[in-house]
C-alpha cells in the first residue's frame, strides 16, 4: 500500500479530464459539419427559392405596370410607367442569370422554357405600350373640346345671326330696294329653311360625339360615312338658301360658308384619329394573347419553385438526422466520466474522511486536556505522519504538565528545558518559573517592607491625630476671639452711625446758628441807629439845658429855681448821652464780635458736613469689617471641621495602618509554601522580630524605626549555589516528591 | 458888620457888668484845647450847636464868618487864634456861644466864638478866684480877669477866666466895620 492520497487524486482526476477532452474534441467535428449543412441550405436551397420568388413578382409588377400604362392618360405619367417596365425586364434578366448558376439540371430545363414563354410575353408586351401610348381617345378628345367647340361656335353665331335677320325682314315693312319682288310666303320658308339648317348642324356635332364614344372601329367608320353625307348635304343647303337670299347677304353667307368648311376640316381630323382606336386593340391584346402567354411562362415557374421548396425541406431533414446521432454520442461518453469522477471522489474522500477522523478525535481529547490518548499510527501515507506527530505532541506535553504539577505543589526546584526555541509553552513555562522565583524573592521583601512601613504609618498617624486635636482647640479659641471682635466690630458700627446721625444734625443746626447770628447783627445795626437818634436828642437836651442854666444865671436870683431845674436837665442829658454813647459802643462791639460768630459758623459747617461724610465712611468700612469679621468666623469654623475630618481620618489610618500590618504578616506565612530551592527548610518557624510587629497601640510617645533590611534578603544570599548544583545534574525535571504531604487544607483562601 | 444892640438890659448892665479883678459871680466854664475857660454869664446871650459858617471876602483877622440867628447875622470870632491856643478839630461837642460885649461907649456887640466844649454854669464865690500872677513885659496878662481851680478833675486844672471886652476891645476899639 504505497499509494499515498496525492498520486490518488491525480489518477482521478486525469481519467476524468482526458473523456472530457474526448468528448470536447468530437462535439467540436459535429460542430463543424452542422456548420457545413447550414451554409448549404442557406447559401443555396433557399437561395433558388427566394430567386424563383423574385421572379415570380417581377413578373407580376411588369404585368401591373402595363396595365397601369392603358389605364393612364397623361403622357408623361405613361412615359415614367413605360420606363419603369424596362427597368423590371432588366432586373428579370439578371435574375434568370442568377438563378440558373445555382439551379439543378432540371431546374435549368424549366428555367430555359420560362425564359422562351416570358420572353414571347414581353413581346406582346411591348406591342400592347406601343398602341397604347398613341392615346388615340385623349387627343381626339381634346380637338372635339377645343377647335371643334370653337368653329361649331362660330357656325351657329353665323346662322344666329342669319336668322334675326331674316326675322326682321319679315316683321318690318319692307324697305323699298331690298328683297324687293318677293312674296311673302317666300319670306317665310326662308327662315324655316335657316332654322333647320340650325338643327342639321346640330345633329352634325352628335355624330361626332357619337363617334368618338363609339369602341368598336366598324361603327366608328359608320358614323364617319354618315358625318361626311350630313357635311356635304349641308353645305348644299346653304348654298340654295344663300341663293333666295338677297344680295345684302351674300357676305354673311360666305363667312358661314367658310366657318363650317373649317369646322367640317377639324372635325374629319378627330374622327380619323379616333378610328385608329389604339387604347381599345391595345387592351384587347393586354388581357387576351398577352395575359395567356404570362399566365404560361408563370406556371413553369411555379412548377420550378416547387421543386426547389422540395430540395429544401429534404436539406432539413438531413440536418436533424445528423443532429440526433451526434446528441446520443455526446450524452453516452458524458455519463461515462461522470461515472468515473463521482467512483474516484467517493473513494478519496472515504479514505481522507476515516484517517482525519482518527487524528481529530485525537486532537479534540488533547483539547480537552486528556493526555493520556494512544495516537499509533496504521499506514505511512499523510495522516499517518499527522498521528506520529500528534503521538509526539502528546507525549511532550504530559512532560510539560508534569512539570507544572510541580510547580503547583510549590516545588521551584524543578527544571524545565524548552524543546526548540519557538517551542512557546516550554518558553513560557521557563520565563513563568523563573519569574514566580523572581516574585516569590521580592514578594518577602516587600511583605517585610510593609510591615515595617505600616509599623511607622500607624505611629505617623498618631502624632496627627493629636496635632488635629491640638488644632481644633485652637480653631475653636480663635472663633471665639472672632466672635468677641464681630461683637465689637458691630458695636463700632452703631456708634459710627449714631455719630454719623449726630453730626449731619450738627450741621444743619450749625448753619440755622450762622443765619441766626446774621439776624442778631442786624438787629444790632438797627439798634446802633436809633441809639445815635438817642444821642443826638440828648445833646440838644443837653444844649437847652445849658441855655437855660444861662437864661437862669442871667435872671438872677429870680433864676435860681430854674438854675437848679436845668442843671438836673442838664445831668440827665448828660447821663443819657453817656449811656447812649456805652450802648452804641456796645453795639458796635457785638456787631464786630456777632460778625465774627457768624463767619466762625460759616467756616464750621463745611467742617462739620466733612466730619458727617468722614464718619459716615467710618461707618460704611465698619459695616464691611464686620462682613469679614463673619467670613472669617465661618471659615474658622470651616477649619474646625476639616480638623475634626483630620482628626478621624488620622484615627483610621491607624487603623489601616494596624490591619495592614497583620496582612503583611499572613503574606508572609504564605510565601514560606514556595521552595526556591536554596535549601531553606519551607516548614521553618515563623521568624519574631518585635521591629517587625506593628505597635498595637497608638498612645505611645515615640516609635522605632525598623529596619527593613532583616530576614529574607539574608536568607536568600547563600542559596544560589547549592540550588544550581543540584539543577546541574541533568537536563529534565527535578521532581521532588519527598514533601509531598501539602494538601489543599493546608492553603488558606483569601 | 456887628450892629450896635440898642436895647441893652439895665439889670445884667448894672449886676453882671464888667466885673473888676476878684469881683465874683455865675461863669460858663468851657474848653479850648485841653484849657478850660470861663466868662461871666452876662456877656453870654446863648449857647448854640455849631452850625456852617458863611465865609466873608476879604475879612479881617480874628474873623471867621457869620451865622444866622433867628434873622440876624451875627460875626464870629476865632477865639482860639485871639488868645493864641491852639483848638481842636470840630466834634459833636464844638459849640458856638453868642456873647454881648461891652463896646466902650455904652453899646454892647453881640458876636459869637467857636469853643471846643462848654462844660457848665456855675457860680463862683470870691474865695475862688484869684487874682492872676503879674507876669510883667512879657506877655498881656489884661484879657485875664481871674483864675479859679474848677476843673472837672481833682487835679484841680486851672480855669481861666476871660474878660471879653479887653479880648475883643483891646484888639479892635471902636465898632467893629469892615
Amino acid at each position: 500500500m504505497a499509494m499515498t492520497i496525492r498520486m490518488k487524486l491525480i489518477a482521478g482526476f486525469t481519467a476524468v479530464l482526458m473523456l472530457a477532452g474526448g468528448m470536447a474534441i468530437y462535439a467540436i467535428n459535429a460542430l463543424s459539419a452542422v456548420k457545413d449543412q447550414v451554409n448549404e441550405l442557406v447559401d443555396v436551397s433557399s437561395e433558388r427559392v427566394r430567386l424563383g420568388d423574385r421572379l415570380l413578382e417581377l413578373g407580376t409588377s411588369i404585368s401591373r405596370t402595363q396595365k397601369n400604362v392603358i389605364l393612364l392618360k397623361d403622357q408623361d405619367l405613361m412615359r415614367a410607367e413605360v420606363v419603369k417596365v424596362d427597368r423590371l425586364v432588366e432586373e428579370m434578366n439578371a435574375t434568370i442569370r442568377a438563378l440558373d448558376a445555382i439551379a439543378t439540371p432540371e431546374g435549368k430545363a424549366r428555367l430555359a422554357e420560362f425564359e422562351e414563354r416570358i420572353e414571347a410575353y414581353l413581346t406582346m408586351n411591348a406591342e400592347v405600350l406601343r398602341l397604347t401610348q398613341l392615346n388615340t381617345d385623349s387627343r381626339a378628345q381634346e380637338m372635339l373640346f377645343t377647335d371643334g367647340r370653337t368653329f361649331y361656335a362660330e357656325v351657329d353665331a353665323a346662322l344666329r345671326g342669319l336668322i334675326e335677320r331674316s326675322e326682321r325682314a319679315d316683321s318690318a315693312p319692307r324697305p323699298a330696294g331690298s328683297l324687293s319682288g318677293s312674296p311673302r310666303p317666300d319670306q317665310g320658308d326662308l327662315a324655316n329653311a335657316i332654322t333647320k339648317l340650325e338643327y342639321d348642324a346640330a345633329i352634325l356635332r352628335i355624330l361626332v360625339n357619337a363617334t368618338l364614344l363609339e369602341k368598336d372601329s366598324e361603327e366608328k367608320a359608320a358614323y364617319i360615312s354618315r358625318f361626311d353625307d350630313g357635311a356635304a348635304d349641308f353645305v348644299n343647303k346653304l348654298r340654295s338658301v344663300g341663293g333666295r337670299l338677297g344680295a345684302g347677304y351674300q357676305d354673311d353667307m360666305r363667312a358661314l360658308l367658310a366657318a363650317f368648311d373649317r369646322y367640317t376640316v377639324v372635325m374629319k381630323d378627330t374622327m380619323a384619329i379616333s378610328l385608329e382606336n389604339g387604347d381599345v386593340r391595345a387592351f384587347a391584346l393586354s388581357f387576351g394573347d398577352a395575359a395567356r402567354s404570362y399566365s404560361s411562362a408563370a406556371d413553369e415557374l411555379s412548377a420550378m419553385l416547387t421543386r426547389d421548396r422540395e430540395g429544401l425541406l429534404a436539406d432539413k431533414a438531413k440536418a436533424e438526422e445528423f443532429y440526433q446521432e451526434t446528441r446520443f454520442t455526446l450524452i453516452v461518453i458524458g455519463l461515462a466520466a461522470l461515472a468515473l469522477g463521482i467512483a474516484a471522489a467517493t473513494f478519496l474522500a472515504i479514505s481522507v474522511s476515516r484517517g482525519l477522523g482518527r487524528a481529530v478525535s485525537v486532537a479534540q481529547r488533547v483539547a480537552q486536556g486528556d493526555l493520556s490518548t494512544d495516537a499509533r499510527p496504521d499506514n505511512d501515507d499523510e495522516i499517518g505522519k499527522l498521528m506520529a506527530a500528534l503521538q509526539e505532541m502528546t507525549r511532550n506535553l504530559r512532560e510539560m504538565a508534569e512539570a507544572a504539577e510541580h510547580i503547583a505543589r510549590g516545588d521551584l526546584a524543578v527544571s524545565v528545558h524548552r524543546r526548540s526555541e519557538k517551542d512557546a509553552l516550554g518558553i513560557a513555562l521557563e520565563s513563568m518559573l523563573a519569574k514566580l522565583r523572581e516574585v516569590i524573592a521580592n514578594s518577602n521583601t516587600s511583605a517585610n517592607a510593609v510591615a515595617s512601613g505600616s509599623a511607622e504609618m500607624s505611629h505617623t498617624a498618631d502624632s496627627l491625630s493629636q496635632g488635629a486635636s491640638q488644632q481644633a482647640a485652637a480653631a475653636q479659641e480663635a472663633s471665639a476671639a472672632m466672635e468677641e471682635m464681630t461683637s465689637t466690630i458691630r458695636q463700632s458700627a452703631d456708634n459710627a452711625s449714631q455719630t454719623e446721625k449726630i453730626a449731619t444734625q450738627s450741621a444743619a443746626e450749625a448753619k440755622q446758628s450762622g443765619e441766626a447770628v446774621e439776624r442778631a447783627v442786624r438787629a444790632m445795626k438797627t439798634i446802633a441807629e436809633k441809639i445815635n437818634i438817642i444821642q443826638e436828642i440828648a445833646r440838644q437836651t443837653d444844649l437847652l439845658a445849658l441855655n437855660a442854666a444861662v437864661e437862669a444865671a442871667r435872671a438872677g436870683s429870680h433864676g435860681k429855681g430854674f438854675a437848679v431845674v436845668a442843671s438836673e436837665v442838664r445831668k440827665l442829658a448828660e447821663r443819657s448821652q453817656q449811656a447812649a454813647g456805652e450802648i452804641s459802643q456796645l453795639s458796635a462791639e457785638t456787631v464786630d464780635i456777632s460778625g465774627e460768630a457768624g463767619r466762625m459758623l460759616e467756616a464750621l459747617v463745611p467742617n462739620i458736613q466733612r466730619t458727617a461724610d468722614l464718619v459716615q465712611e467710618i461707618s460704611a468700612a465698619t459695616r464691611e469689617q464686620n462682613i469679614g469679621a463673619q467670613q472669617i468666623n465661618e471659615s474658622i469654623r470651616e477649619l474646625d471641621r476639616v480638623i475634626q475630618q483630620n482628626a478621624s481620618a488620622a484615627d483610621e489610618a491607624s487603623a489601616t495602618s494596624e490591619g495592614l500590618s497583620s496582612q503583611a504578616d499572613d503574606l508572609r506565612g504564605i510565601i514560606r509554601y514556595f521552595d526556591l530551592g536554596d535549601g531553606t527548610d519551607r516548614e521553618a518557624p515563623e521568624v519574631e522580630d518585635d521591629r517587625l510587629r506593628p505597635r498595637k497601640s497608638a498612645g505611645a510617645p515615640a516609635l522605632r524605626i525598623p529596619k527593613p533590611t532583616h530576614g529574607m534578603p539574608e536568607r536568600a544570599a547563600g542559596a544560589p549555589a547549592a540550588r544550581n548544583g543540584a539543577a546541574a545534574n541533568g537536563n529534565g525535571f527535578a521532581l521532588d516528591m519527598t514533601d509531598g504531604e501539602v494538601s489543599d487544607a493546608d492553603f488558606e483562601r483569601y | 458888620m456887628l450892629q450896635h444892640t440898642a436895647e441893652v438890659e439895665p439889670p445884667s448892665a448894672a449886676e453882671v457888668g464888667p466885673a473888676g479883678r476878684g469881683a465874683t459871680g455865675t461863669f460858663v466854664t468851657f474848653a479850648l484845647g485841653n484849657q478850660n475857660f470861663a466868662v461871666d454869664v452876662a456877656n453870654v446871650r446863648e449857647i448854640l450847636a455849631m452850625q456852617p459858617l458863611t465865609h466873608l471876602p476879604n475879612a479881617a483877622q480874628g474873623v471867621e464868618g457869620l451865622i444866622d440867628l433867628r434873622g440876624r447875622a451875627v460875626p464870629v470870632m476865632d477865639l482860639a487864634g485871639r488868645l493864641g491856643m491852639p483848638r481842636a478839630p470840630e466834634t459833636h461837642a464844638t459849640r458856638l456861644i453868642v456873647c454881648e460885649v461891652p463896646a466902650g461907649t455904652g453899646q454892647t456887640d453881640v458876636l459869637g466864638v467857636v469853643v471846643d466844649r462848654v462844660s457848665e454854669v456855675t457860680s463862683l464865690g470870691a474865695e475862688a478866684i484869684e487874682t492872676p500872677p503879674t507876669l510883667g513885659s512879657a506877655a498881656d496878662g489884661s484879657m485875664i480877669q481871674g483864675l479859679s481851680r474848677l476843673g472837672p478833675t481833682p487835679s484841680e486844672r486851672m480855669t481861666l477866666l476871660l474878660d471879653l471886652a479887653q479880648v475883643f476891645g483891646n484888639a479892635a476899639p471902636g465898632p467893629f466895620d469892615f
